[in-house]
């Protein structure tokens, strides 16, 4: 618990935000799938390509949506490796993808081949940290749960 | 540019959903393509985050296709009167007594 809260702490002053390591693989729509055409099979394995999936407008080094920018920022502070597909190249990804979640904006993250939501659901699941729970469960480490260990440690009393 | 207002979301959404609070923020300075919206309603009860959020995107579903840019907090009453206490500074321990205890008048401002 006390974690948690040091975590929420540390979040609302946004120090950890800065010095993170990039790590992401970033696609855009053609060259990921190789594929003009997606129907649902090859939607299925583009979710799958990495255990994080986000469908995006641009791409992480240049988002050109407030809302795609704050999905990137905020994998970005948890450290995680992902595959970003920019829905603003291929108009035909931009709306199978929103068919195949049944979700009707843009950003979408998946974990794990499954639909977690947009924008609004991240940044809800980062200030709660049901994000570091939900990395946990695929294997994935958030640099924020590092941290908020590191803090535990050292304050001992 | 679409047809969409602050109020009409507002009823919309308090019509569909039965919620009891709604706030709408047009973003947009009037244009109609940008809203915040916070939404509270017993229909939110037992469902997950992404549960809540399908339920307002459905009740959506013909204005989200013009409103391009759209945010969303979906609030069971008792979450909405945490959100409430936290934000005006009180801490996550202060609502956990099994609902009684302390409560505030959050909802009529």
């Amino acid at each position: 618990m006390s974690g948690k809260l040091i975590l929420r702490q540390l979040l609302r002053q946004g120090i950890v935000a800065q010095r993170m390591p990039m790590f992401k693989r970033f696609e855009s729509a053609t060259t990921a799938s190789g594929a003009t055409n997606f129907n649902k099979d090859t939607l299925k394995q583009l979710v799958n390509t990495n255990k994080v999936v986000i469908f995006m407008k641009g791409n992480p080094e240049a988002p050109k949506c407030g809302f795609s920018n704050a999905v990137v920022q905020i994998l970005r502070m948890h450290g995680v490796q992902y595959d970003a597909h920019d829905v603003l190249q291929s108009d035909e990804l931009r709306q199978s993808i929103k068919e195949f979640s049944d979700w009707p904006t843009i950003p979408q993250v998946y974990i794990n081949g499954e639909f977690v939501g947009g924008c609004d659901i991240l940044l809800q699941m980062h200030q709660s940290g049901d994000l570091i729970e939900e990395l946990k469960k695929v294997g994935i480490e958030s640099i924020l749960l590092k941290e908020a260990d590191n803090k535990d440690n050292t304050k001992a009393d | 540019m679409s047809k969409y207002t602050s109020k009409y979301l507002e009823e919309k959404l308090a019509d569909k959903l039965g919620a009891q609070y709604v706030n709408a923020i047009d973003e947009s300075d009037g244009c109609g393509g940008k809203f915040s919206v916070t939404i509270v309603s017993e229909a939110f009860r037992g469902k997950t985050l992404l549960q809540k959020h399908r339920l307002v995107n459905s009740a959506l579903a013909e204005e989200l296709k013009e409103i391009h840019a759209f945010s969303q907090k979906s609030y069971t009453p008792e979450e909405w009167e945490k959100e409430e206490l936290e934000s005006a500074g009180f801490g996550v321990q202060a609502t956990t007594a099994g609902g009684e205890g302390l409560r505030i008048k959050t909802l009529e401002d």
